[in-house]
């Protein structure tokens, strides 16, 4: 998996690519362990294949974060990850716009 | 303990009281019985009493007689008397108790004679305060008493010389003819005095029609008088007497029954509260210790040993009781134990796709003696048996595990159906003393091949699909049974099961399941049931026929054991496309698998989301296992892929320990992200988005998952 960062003063841009799985959320847990300064998060998912239980964990405690301090939301997830959204109830928590809206 | 009626317990004394019943009859009975004694004892009394006044009367005239005499000898006074009353004309006479007529025989009353004679009387009057003393003359003639000289006495009423009054005749006669025994008196009511007896001794006779007597009149009122005050005494005496011996009977009837009765009362009462609460020990009738010598004791006795036997009879019924319990809680586990000991998880091999397999036993009583059984005796070698002990029950069920443990043991050591029968007919016949026997059909399928090699040892005909795709009876040659004879013979034979036949073997139970009526389901029905629709699964078919046969013999107590085994065989066609792979059982291995899973799947040609689906179920289940399964020891990991007829299936094998994913608890994905805990999610989004997710535990955790593909 790939991780692209993008800051625009204190707008956060996360551009993921491939598979945030088992073994890559770590990666991606370290990446937003720091996020001062910062009160708009976009995770751009365009070029994210799917996103396992693991990765909804990373999610899920970002958005925890965010709450406190800003905005936090999810662009571009393709059907497999609407899905995944759908079924664990994190459309309702995480605010999520599919890939072609 | 057993209910006894709700009733409150009466220990009050009863309404009527027997002592108070007693106590009233007895009063009764005596009081009548004094009165009907004082009755006599006056009657006797009174007339004692009469006569007593009479001697003393007669005693009195002859006295007194004797004292006229003595003193003057009235003899002309009384006949001049006589003679001027018998002057007189009948009008004259009738003038009796007038002045005038008094004053005709003033001359008489005026005599010293009549003085004298009238003063004698006075004294002997004044003894007897009763008693009238007087001279009278009795007048045959007129029929009347004529007196001569009556003197006043007390409050008596005299009469002057010369006075008369009638007389009945038969007085005068008694008089007149007194021979001179005894005692001369006569009893007359009058007017004037009541009744009243009059007692008389003769002084002068004057010719035929004229006697002279001492008379003395008895007023019996005064003796009727003192009869009652004697009564009234009785009857205040009675009353006494009569509450005494009331009392006394009374006591004595509550000392004697009344008593022993309130005690077995009483005592009934307690047995009955201790019964309640659940004693039973106690010996209440026995302890009251009656000794009346009489039906009391013996009712007292009885009750002790009804109480006795009660006792006993109670034990008795809750020794049998909890031994029925017993017996009924061993036969539930030995059911369990039986039913454990056939194999019931199915899908039974849910990673052989080559066939598939489903078999059911249901016992008539809670154990019965058939059984199946199905294993693999290689990778390319299912064995499949099913057999029919001899009865039912615990005996049958005892002999079918043995048997079934020996023929299982030599099917395992690799031995063909004819042997295995062979070997455990041998086994079983040695030690059957109870003449029991075993009917048994054993199959060996080449998995590989759709070969089956099979051997009947007097078993039912197996029912296979045949070349029209139909199914039929499989006339197989029939070996002797099992546990008959020793060292027998048996032969096998071969039949081979195209992909998509199947093999259906059953016992005796389903073809005689009979109704009311006693008809039997038959073979033929079964067919029947199974050609409706050959291509049926194994499980569908057995419930087909299962249900078939439950609407066949409703109301009907199912009468012998009723077991079903169906194999369907798939073959190894093109579209069984069978993988494995062998990881170590940590999350470094994720990317290996899904490299390992997605080469078969994009050979299947299957779409990108499904992958990418299959693929996060593949991460989900290893992360698991990594994080779980293996968390202290380290393991591999088995995974199988196969796809069959557009669906893959997917079954993972740890040695992890024990843990069943589609037991966890789902997570609610309805709480807010604060809220949410982390944890379950993964199995939840495998189950969610495959089509099925399986798991068993066979000496190791095996997850299986499907999903389709194309």
């Amino acid at each position: 998996m790939e991780i692209v960062k993008e800051t625009n003063g204190n707008q956060l841009i996360i551009r993921l690519s491939g598979r945030l799985d088992t073994g890559s959320s770590p990666q991606l847990d370290a990446e937003v362990a720091d996020l001062s300064g910062i009160n708009e998060l976009i995770f751009d998912f365009n070029k994210l294949d799917y996103i396992s239980s693991s990765g909804l964990r990373v999610l899920l405690g970002t958005q925890k974060k965010m709450n406190k301090t800003g905005t936090m939301k999810v662009i571009g997830a393709n059907d497999t990850i609407m899905e995944v959204f759908d079924i664990s109830g994190f459309a309702e928590i995480i605010a999520v716009e599919p890939k072609n809206a | 303990m057993s209910e006894i009626a709700d009733d409150t317990i009466n220990e009050s004394v009863p309404k009527n009281s027997l002592e108070k019943k007693v106590f009233r009859l007895s009063m009764i009975g005596s009081f009548l019985l004094g009165i009907v004694l004082m009755v006599i004892f006056l009657g006797i009394y009174s007339q004692s009493l009469a006569s007593q006044y009479i001697i003393e009367s007669f005693a009195l005239v002859k006295s007194t007689r004797l004292a006229v005499r003595e003193l003057g000898d009235p003899y002309e006074l009384v006949e001049g008397v006589i003679e001027r009353y018998d002057n007189l004309t009948d009008e004259q006479r009738a003038k009796t108790g007038s002045e005038e007529y008094r004053a005709m025989f003033d001359d008489f009353a005026q005599s010293e004679m009549y003085l004298i004679v009238s003063e004698a009387l006075k004294t002997q009057n004044t003894d007897s305060p009763w008693n009238d003393i007087y001279i009278g003359v009795f007048d045959r003639k007129r029929n009347a008493l004529l007196y001569v000289c009556d003197p006043p006495v007390g409050s008596s009423i005299n009469y002057a010389p010369g006075e008369w009054e009638p007389v009945g005749r038969k007085e005068i006669d008694k008089f007149f003819e007194w021979d001179g025994t005894g005692r001369l008196y006569d009893f007359s009511d009058t007017n004037l005095y009541g009744w009243m007896s009059t007692s008389g001794i003769p002084l002068y006779f004057y010719g035929t029609d004229y006697a002279a007597f001492v008379l003395s009149d008895v007023l019996l009122t005064d003796v009727v008088k003192a009869v009652m005050k004697m009564a009234l005494r009785c009857i205040f005496g009675l009353l006494i007497g009569t509450l005494g011996i009331g009392l006394i009977i009374a006591r004595r009837m509550r000392r004697q029954f009344i008593d022993p009765v309130n005690r077995i009362a009483a005592a009934a009462t307690h047995y009955l509260e201790d019964r309640r609460k659940g004693i039973t020990s106690g010996e209440h009738f026995n302890a009251i210790g009656i000794k009346t010598n009489d039906e009391i004791e013996n009712l007292c006795d009885v009750m002790s040993q009804m109480e006795k036997g009660l006792n006993e009879y109670e034990a008795n019924i809750t020794r049998i009781t909890a031994e029925k319990e017993r017996i009924s809680t061993e036969l539930s586990l030995a059911a369990r134990i039986q039913s454990d000991a056939l194999p019931s998880h199915f899908p039974a091999f849910t990673e052989r796709n080559e066939f598939d397999l489903y078999a059911s036993m249901d016992p008539a009583k809670e154990i019965g003696g058939d059984f199946y059984d199905f294993f693999l005796v290689d990778d390319d070698h299912l064995c499949i048996l099913i057999a029919d002990v001899s009865g039912k029950g615990i005996p049958a069920s005892l002999f079918m595990m043995a048997s079934k443990i020996v023929i299982a043991d030599n099917a395992k050591m690799g031995r063909s159906p004819a042997e295995i029968l062979a070997a455990a007919n041998n086994v079983i016949t040695h030690d059957n003393q109870e003449k029991m026997f075993v009917t048994a059909w054993v199959g060996i399928l080449e998995i590989s091949t759709g070969i089956i090699t099979a051997s009947n040892a007097g078993h039912e005909y197996p029912i296979v699909r045949n070349e029209e795709g139909r199914f039929a009876l499989y006339k197989d040659a029939h070996g002797f049974i099992l546990g008959g004879l020793e060292n027998m013979k048996y032969s096998e034979y071969q039949l081979k099961l195209k992909p998509g036949d199947s093999l259906f073997v059953y016992t005796d139970g389903l073809a005689e399941a009979s109704d009311i009526n006693g008809t039997m389901f038959t073979t033929d029905r079964v067919l029947e049931v199974l050609n409706e629709d050959t291509g049926r699964k194994p499980e569908e078919m057995l419930k087909a026929v299962s249900s078939a046969v439950d609407e066949f013999t409703r109301d009907a107590e199912q009468f012998d054991d009723l077991t079903m085994l169906c194999l369907k065989y798939n073959g190894l066609n093109e579209n069984n496309d069978v993988h494995e792979i062998i990881l170590p059982g940590v999350t470094e291995s994720i990317d290996q698998a899904t490299e390992f899973v997605n080469g078969i799947l994009e050979k299947h040609d299957c779409p990108f989301k499904t992958m990418t689906q299959i693929d996060m179920a593949v991460d989900e289940i290893l992360a698991n296992i990594g994080m779980y399964a293996y968390r202290k020891q380290k393991g591999d990991v088995k995974i199988s892929c196969t796809v069959t007829d557009g669906v893959m299936k997917l079954t993972f094998t740890d040695n992890g320990p024990p843990f069943n994913p589609l037991q966890a608890k789902e997570p609610d994905t309805t709480l807010s992200a604060e809220e949410r805990e982390i944890g379950g999610l993964g199995i939840f989004l495998v189950r969610k988005t495959m089509d099925d997710m399986e798991y068993r535990y066979e000496d190791a955790n095996i997850l299986t998952i499907s999903k389709k593909i194309a």
